[in-house]
């Protein structure tokens, strides 16, 4: 008893046999075109085109991590500078090759003083190392020539 | 025709490799082809997973072991380049899981190979609305009548899980057709 009688009475009178065609000899030449297609892609592969082959994922992870780079940082960098600029930090060993003013510059951007500051630190400062002219003539009479150091150290 | 094993020596034999190929597509072809159209439905696509079908066979065939047999191993090939080719056209266009059997009704209608009466294409479109696996299953036991062992082979599935699926794949099928009257 074929199977589809106990499945449906609709299709007992029908073989299993699928509702399709194919187009006239079909098959009959199926094993040329095959072995046609075998011999084109055989004879296309050439060595160039072998190491692009094997080089395209490489290539493709490359490119999607430039993106990714240009997608992220590129924004942060134009839009937020100040945040790269505070979450950008400089390692120890690399403040041996920074310059004065970038020294300077990273010293204001981190240490949280305002410009103010600084110059009012400054102003303190040069306040403090002011020598009014009196003290400059004491300090000048004082100062001796060689001979007269000698002349000290030997009495 | 020759056997199995006699196609699989005479290929490992570089003088007589190309005319065992040969062999094989010519033993072969048919029941692959009304495997893969059963999938894909139409007439063009089945050519082209046909022919990719035996050019993968042709590549790989160096590397098979012969721990399952060829039939089953071709079978699984065609499944996998059909299952890739409806992957592939459901990227393209866009189109969910759901939609497959949309796309393939789509193609049922506009194959101008298909020479069923009303009842065939209505079985048919039932075919097409079943989940992937449950659709396999059925095409495989009703119409190329496999055992579920070679099945098995083929779909990497327990015979168990076969069974089951096969039965849920006709109570659909009921279904419809009822809904349908």
């Amino acid at each position: 008893m074929n199977k589809k009688d106990h499945i449906w009475p609709d299709f007992h009178d029908q073989s299993n046999k699928t509702p399709f065609e194919v187009p006239e000899n079909y098959f009959d030449h199926l094993e040329d075109r095959i072995e046609a297609r075998i011999a084109s892609e055989t004879e296309s592969i050439s060595p160039k085109r072998k190491l692009m082959r094997m080089m395209k994922p490489v290539l493709a992870m490359a490119a999607s991590f430039a993106l990714v780079f240009l997608l992220v940082y590129y924004p942060l960098s134009v839009f937020l500078p100040n945040y790269l600029a505070r979450n950008i930090e400089v390692p120890a060993e690399q403040t041996d090759t920074l310059s004065a003013d970038e020294i300077i510059i990273s010293y204001i951007s981190t240490s949280g003083q305002s410009d103010y500051d600084i110059l009012l630190y400054d102003e303190e400062e040069l306040e403090e190392i002011v020598i009014d002219s009196e003290e400059m003539f004491t300090y000048l009479d004082l100062a001796m020539n060689e001979t007269e150091i000698f002349a000290e150290l030997q009495n | 025709m020759k056997s199995d094993q006699q196609i699989l020596a005479e290929f490992k034999n570089e003088s007589t490799k190309q005319a065992a190929f040969r062999q094989l597509v010519t033993k072969y072809k048919e029941r692959l082809y009304w495997h893969v159209r059963k999938i894909v439905l139409n007439h063009d696509d089945t050519d082209d997973i046909l022919q990719n079908t035996f050019i993968k066979v042709w590549r790989n065939m160096d590397g098979f072991r012969e721990e399952s047999g060829l039939f089953t191993w071709l079978f699984r090939i065609a499944t996998n380049e059909s299952l890739t080719f409806l992957n592939q056209k459901k990227k393209k266009s866009f189109i969910g899981n759901d939609e497959t059997s949309n796309y393939l009704i789509e193609n049922l209608q506009t194959d101008p190979y298909f020479d069923g009466d009303d009842i065939q294409r209505k079985l048919q479109e039932a075919i097409a609305r079943l989940p992937e696996k449950q659709r396999l299953v059925f095409n495989m036991r009703y119409y190329d009548d496999l055992k579920y062992q070679d099945m098995e082979q083929i779909l990497g599935t327990s015979v168990g899980a076969l069974k089951a699926s096969y039965h849920h794949a006709v109570k659909k099928i009921e279904e419809y057709l009822k809904s349908d009257q």
